[in-house]
């Protein structure tokens, strides 16, 4: 106790220096901002701990989920801070994850201060593309992962029409905010569906799995996968779990569409002809 | 093989506009992609052992990315996810799907353990590089202590 008495003056001295609660909000808001973004739980964890730790306080816990992130101050002397933020949609921006990554860096070197820092991410100059260039890349994508999946031009002529699908889903889930499950699902059936057409109407020696498996690929869940086996070998069994289920969920969703597609072509064509 | 390079690097390309690289990132990004997926095809033609072609290409991915990360001090993410794109099992995850509906459930299952593998040696390329990248950095940073005592 008496340690402490001691203490308390030149430490109460540097507790004013450290506003720990925009502290902790700073920190939230960049897990927010990365976790949304699509990064791995680990290094999400990583960045919150090292600003926190900053403050030299003797407890800085940060725990994130996929869905979640938690983080709680503790220290004798201030009032215990604890917060809560819950991630909803996501949207894979691996420029805001490097923008979040390169400030946290340069506070916890002292390059910038505690209040540039929140100032910094909450006016974070997102990445961003304009919409139609995004559109175009996803049909140009899809071509492009028919070509070196072995199709001819026919193929992925049609792969980049297929590409058009996802881009209008993605365009009308942006007004609707509906879960991505449904939206998947009907562009993967709508591609099956034309693929499917147009070998049976039109061009008999179509390849259709270069094509279909071209189509899908920018909407495979690589980054879930990926990030989901990463965090499963860094102990975070939780969030491992989470993400790999998430990549089943997309996976599911395309192969649902594929085959109801398919399934509803083969149907169609049998009873006409 | 040309046409492959050409393929790959443009879809990573626009695979990366799509997951929002910074613009002076993009060509990086794609040159992984495109340096794993011609290192894939490759080998794939050398050797007839799929698994090794894609630890190895992946592996390759890896390092790659983890030198334009120091370079560019930037996460190393970044080019990793871009990068392994090409490498993810579509073609698997449709055939699972095409033998279901065929009703061929053997055959189906077969593919499913096939892009299970697949996935699986994707992950264990990446974290095999990190924990290589983590030992190096470790250990210059023990040898630095060292040198100072």
């Amino acid at each position: 106790m008496n340690d402490n008495k001691k203490k308390q003056p030149d430490c109460a001295s540097d507790c004013a220096f450290v506003d720990y609660k925009l502290l902790a909000d700073t920190a939230a808001l960049a897990g927010e901002i990365m976790l949304v973004a699509g990064a791995e739980t680990y290094r999400v964890e990583d960045t919150i701990h090292r600003i926190l730790k900053t403050s030299g306080f003797q407890r800085c816990d940060a725990f994130v989920i996929p869905t979640g992130i938690m983080i709680t101050l503790e220290d004798w002397r201030i009032d215990t801070v604890s917060l809560n933020r819950r991630i909803g949609e996501k949207q894979t921006n691996l420029g805001n994850i490097a923008q979040v990554n390169d400030i946290s860096r340069r506070y916890c070197s002292g390059e910038l201060t505690l209040k540039e820092t929140f100032h910094k991410l909450k006016h974070l100059s997102p990445t961003v593309y304009p919409n139609w260039l995004i559109y175009l890349c996803m049909i140009i994508t899809a071509a492009c992962f028919a070509l070196t999946l072995g199709a001819g031009p026919v193929e992925c002529v049609i792969a980049g029409f297929n590409g058009i699908y996802f881009a209008l889903s993605r365009m009308i889930n942006r007004k609707l905010h509906l879960n991505s499950f449904v939206f998947n699902m009907f562009a993967s059936f709508l591609m099956a569906f034309t693929s499917m057409s147009v070998k049976t109407l039109w061009y008999p020696n179509l390849l259709l799995e270069p094509l279909i498996a071209g189509s899908i690929m920018a909407l495979l869940p690589g980054v879930a996968m990926t990030n989901g086996i990463r965090d499963t070998l860094e102990g975070d069994y939780v969030s491992g779990a989470a993400r790999m289920i998430e990549a089943f969920v997309i996976a599911a969703s395309l192969a649902l569409g594929i085959g109801t597609g398919m399934a509803f072509c083969q149907m169609l064509f049998t009873t006409i002809f | 093989m040309l046409l492959h390079a050409v393929g790959s690097f443009f879809a990573v390309i626009t695979l990366s506009v799509i997951f929002f690289v910074p613009r002076r990132f993009l060509i990086h990004a794609s040159i992984a992609g495109m340096l794993g997926w011609v290192t894939y095809i490759g080998l794939m033609e050398q050797i007839d052992n799929e698994m090794l072609a894609m630890f190895t290409a992946t592996f390759f991915v890896a390092v790659i990315s983890h030198i334009f990360a120091r370079f560019c001090k930037s996460p190393v993410t970044m080019f990793l996810i871009p990068g392994i794109l090409p490498l993810v099992p579509g073609v698997g995850m449709y055939r699972i799907v095409y033998y279901i509906l065929l009703e061929d459930t053997r055959t189906a299952g077969y593919y499913f353990f096939y892009v299970l593998q697949m996935a699986g040696m994707i992950a264990i390329a990446i974290f095999v590089t990190d924990t290589l990248v983590k030992v190096l950095l470790r250990s210059r940073y023990l040898c630095r202590q060292k040198h100072s005592k």
